[in-house]
């Protein structure tokens, strides 16, 4: 069952805080994995904890309604090199 | 086409990143081939064989009309005929018709086989896009010259790839941003980062790799 719409997305409390401390500098730290993307959030980067590590996740507009566990992985997936490519975001 | 003798394909990543940035260059140079896939299986009785590519797409690997299959010490090229209709581009599993391998016991033959093509049909990337075998092994700095390691793996997530960057057991998660990423330049082997205010400092405090 979805979340009621009433309640609103669901953002962890003292992520909010610090996001708005921030005021948009810096990198927001947070174990909060289950809390959602929210279009304030667009343009930020935070550091997701994945059980382990904090992965930066910069937060763009097609982000907005997932939840920012979703880009942490908890499991490490090796792979060769081959012939993958990085593109700069 | 014919038997070669067992040569090292390719470097190992692991040998590259310990030794220095000249020698792994180097020794990248004088790699002329690139592992891109793995043989599965054979399919069919026409000698068919189905590859796993490293890669999300066969691009490079439909440009190539040559290829290499090393299976433990024995290395074989193989010329691909233009006329074949596999791989398709764009696909991550491709089924691949080789010149010289007729029938399914020949394929068999090679499963678990490396498939690795030349470096040359590589296509250039735009700029802000790297191949991840060019950046592995480079060094990392900042803008002002602090050195933080090397590149020793490329995570990839749903939203930025991000570099590990290893010094010794710290390592440092770098984000693959235009607004991070200050410089590549791969021809000194430095990757030139402009750290956010925090990036640093958050990996010092859990990036430990135990």
């Amino acid at each position: 069952m979805a979340r009621s719409l009433k309640k609103g997305p669901y953002v962890e409390a003292s992520l909010m805080r610090q996001v708005n401390q921030t005021d948009g500098k810096g990198i927001v730290r947070t174990w909060s994995r289950r809390s959602m993307i929210i279009p304030g959030f667009v343009g930020r980067t935070f550091h997701v904890h994945n059980g382990k590590l904090f992965m930066p996740v910069f937060v763009t507009e097609n982000m907005v309604g997932h939840r920012l566990g979703e880009f942490a992985p908890t499991r490490k997936q090796t792979s060769h090199a081959g012939d993958r490519r990085l593109k700069q975001r | 086409m014919g038997v070669e003798p067992a040569t090292q394909v390719q470097g190992s990543r692991r040998a590259d990143v310990s030794a220095g940035p000249a020698n792994s260059r180097a020794a990248r140079a004088s790699e002329d081939w690139v592992a891109v896939g793995r043989v599965s299986r054979a399919h069919g009785l026409a000698g068919v064989l189905v590859v796993v590519l490293y890669g999300e797409e066969s691009r490079n690997l439909c440009a190539s009309e040559s290829v290499r299959l090393s299976l433990g010490s024995r290395n074989q090229e193989f010329s691909r005929s233009r006329s074949s209709v596999a791989p398709r581009t764009g696909r991550a599993r491709v089924r691949l018709w080789l010149d010289g391998i007729a029938n399914r016991n020949q394929a068999e033959a090679w499963v678990g086989a490396e498939l690795a093509i030349p470096v040359h049909v590589l296509e250039p990337l735009p700029a802000g896009e790297y191949y991840w075998r060019d950046l592995i092994g480079l060094r990392c700095r900042t803008c002002d010259g602090r050195s933080l390691g090397r590149i020793d793996e490329i995570w990839q997530t749903g939203s930025n790839d991000v570099l590990v960057v290893r010094d010794g057991p710290r390592s440092l998660l770098i984000p693959a941003l235009y607004d991070v990423i200050a410089k590549v330049d791969l021809e000194s082997g430095w990757v030139s980062i402009d750290p956010p205010e925090g990036l640093l400092d958050a990996d010092a405090d859990a990036g430990v790799d135990t």
